[in-house]
């Protein structure tokens, strides 16, 4: 594909704080300003973030030191949150448990949304026959409810970290083509592409060059909107005992079982981890709302 | 009407086909051997099985048969209303379901009354009110519930309900609304509530935007102009119109709160479709896991196919596209 180096597209379509330079900076205020309910989400997820990245200078011990006496101690000067049933502690198995929760949701929709916008672009541009088998594929995909297909996934996978992100990112795979197909096929009928085709350009650049970078936008907002959705799916997983396996602290697995059981003498064990997975995805939902707000107002309801 | 109805269902039809062979395929790749697992449990020992007694459970359950003969033989019985024996319940799986279903309905449906009691209140108050502190509250209310997972909803209302006022609900019962109402509403309130309370934030920012949005329309001005009462306008003006997709997501969303159940029967220990789909998944169970995934994937298609009808018939203009 030939292509003029020179060539640099201007982004008028993107609000201040996405343009590159130095209003970036100003803008990124603006838009706190403008969206507190925003900026308290952003907020949330980065107390979450620093914790997960800091996870060895804020704990006192390992997440997976067991100490079977000390079992189902009641929240101390060393065991911040107490110990669970075989002893560990509970505070530790939070901090290091935003890392399993953060990496499951970023990979999962990293691989969800890049595959959606690939999958969507292609079979809103091109249409015809790709469009057709590209669509049907995507209703055998939309005739489950996502969590029950990640469940039957997981059923037909097995157990373990991976399988888990692989699961949930496959999961929301089939809504994420079929949004980004309808934006695409607004936005192929744009004079601009009508131009791009009119001086000869090739399919595949007119894809990459004109129709992503315009469809950018919508495609953030959806996969902003997506994490948070990704993340309680990993907690109803391994609640469910079909997530992530021991001994990685994940949140959900940290209710499943033990916590059900415990609920009268160890009640600590029920009250942090669900806290922990409200406030991350209470996080991702306030940012992707107010991030759609900013970006595109017309997906609302998506 | 119903070439569209003829269309959608044949689209329908096919995208169900080639979910049923989906499910099929992924519990196939299942791992351990099934005909094993069924003789010796989780537990036992493998090597002290003989093998004919693998091939003969094998030959049972269909499984020393070709893999597109295996599902062309499910799908054939499934299609005339037989979805095979469940092994680990020794039942049979058709049996099974409609034992399992009235609780999954129940549930279903009360969480989709409080969704809807609640929801869409909270998102009219919530539009009239825009930008005004008791929006503000409404929408972080709502956003909040959207967050929260149900399991630990769930598990807060055991322990409240243990550790304050030494009440826990009935377990395990199938306790049916018009056989034993005190019962089946103690086991099934508190799991209702918090289903429904998903729902509720659904609906609650699906009626704000949509109310938002229908307050500007011109004749809601005529309307306020004829000199009509406030609570005329709100009331049949506006909500005419602004229920319509709202309704369409409260549809689309019985989907999600069925795939709910798995998680709220299985905690509340109510025995539904839900928790025996998880049951049929670790205990192995093909033939039951695969006939209440394709039930589910029944439901949740149909429901879809039930939500254009009624969109198309509630707003004319979509029928002419």
């Amino acid at each position: 594909m030939a292509t003029q180096a020179t060539e640099r597209r201007p982004l008028d379509q993107a609000p201040a704080w996405l343009r590159p330079g130095r209003r970036y900076l100003a803008g990124f205020g603006r838009f706190l300003k403008r969206k507190p309910l925003g900026a308290a989400g952003l907020f949330m997820i980065g107390i979450v973030l620093l914790g997960a990245i800091a996870a060895p200078l804020v704990t006192l011990h390992e997440p997976t030191t067991q100490d079977v006496a000390r079992r189902l101690q009641g929240p101390s000067a060393e065991f911040w949150l107490g110990t669970d049933s075989i002893g560990r502690d509970v505070w530790s198995r939070i901090v290091y448990g935003a890392r399993i929760s953060l990496l499951v949701g970023f990979v999962a929709v990293g691989m969800g949304a890049t595959v959606g916008m690939v999958v969507g672009v292609m079979s809103g541009y091109l249409g015809g026959r790709v469009d057709t088998v590209i669509q049907r594929l995507v209703e055998i995909g939309l005739a489950f409810p996502s969590l029950l297909l990640a469940l039957a996934l997981m059923a037909g996978l097995g157990t373990g970290l991976d399988k888990v992100i692989i699961a949930i990112g496959l999961a929301m795979m089939p809504r994420q083509v079929r949004v980004m197909r309808g934006v695409v096929l607004s936005v192929k009928e744009n004079p601009y592409v009508e131009a791009a085709r009119a001086i000869g350009c090739r399919q595949g650049r007119i894809m990459l060059r004109h129709i992503a970078p315009n469809v950018a936008a919508p495609w953030l907002i959806l996969a902003s909107a997506a994490l948070g959705g990704a993340i309680l799916t990993e907690a109803t997983l391994s609640f469910l005992g079909m997530g992530v396996p021991e001994p990685h602290p994940s949140w959900g697995r940290m209710l499943s079982g033990a916590a059900s059981r415990y609920v009268q003498v160890a009640p600590w064990l029920v009250i942090s981890p669900g806290a922990a997975i409200a406030v991350l995805v209470l996080g991702f939902n306030l940012l992707g709302d107010a991030l759609r707000d900013v970006l595109d107002p017309k997906l609302r309801g998506r | 009407m119903s070439t569209f109805l003829a269309k959608r269902s044949l689209y329908a039809l096919g995208s169900l086909l080639g979910a049923t062979f989906l499910v099929f395929l992924l519990l196939r790749v299942l791992p351990g051997d099934v005909a094993l697992y069924y003789l010796v449990g989780s537990e036992g020992e493998a090597s002290k099985v003989r093998p004919e007694d693998v091939a003969r459970v094998q030959a049972l359950m269909g499984l020393d048969k070709p893999l597109v003969m295996q599902y062309l033989y499910w799908i054939k019985d499934a299609a005339l209303g037989d979805l095979g024996e469940s092994l680990w319940l020794n039942r049979e799986v058709r049996n099974a379901l409609t034992l399992a279903l009235p609780i999954t309905a129940q549930l279903t449906l009360g969480g989709v009354l409080i969704g809807v009691v609640l929801g869409i209140p909270l998102g009219i108050v919530s539009a009239l009110n825009q930008d005004r502190p008791i929006d503000y509250l409404a929408r972080v209310v709502s956003i909040a519930f959207l967050a929260l997972p149900s399991f630990w909803l769930g598990l807060l209302v055991l322990l409240v309900g243990v550790n304050l006022f030494t009440w826990s609900p009935p377990v395990g019962g199938r306790f049916l609304l018009w056989s034993e109402p005190g019962q089946a509403f103690q086991q099934m309130i508190f799991p209702s509530l918090i289903l429904g309370s998903h729902l509720m934030a659904i609906v609650a920012r699906m009626t704000r935007s949509s109310m938002l949005e229908v307050l500007r329309e011109d004749y809601i001005r005529t309307a306020r102009a004829k000199g009509l009462q406030e609570r005329t306008v709100i009331g049949v003006h506006a909500m005419k119109n602004a229920m319509i997709p709202v309704i369409t997501i409260v549809f689309l969303s019985i989907g999600t709160l069925l795939a709910g159940t798995v998680v709220l029967e299985t905690l509340f220990s109510m025995p539904g479709i839900g928790a025996l789909l998880l049951q049929a998944i670790n205990h192995r169970d093909l033939a039951l896991a695969q006939g209440l995934i394709l039930f589910m994937a029944v439901v949740f298609v149909a429901v879809n196919i039930m939500t254009d009808l009624t969109y198309a018939w509630l707003d004319p203009r979509i029928r002419l596209q």
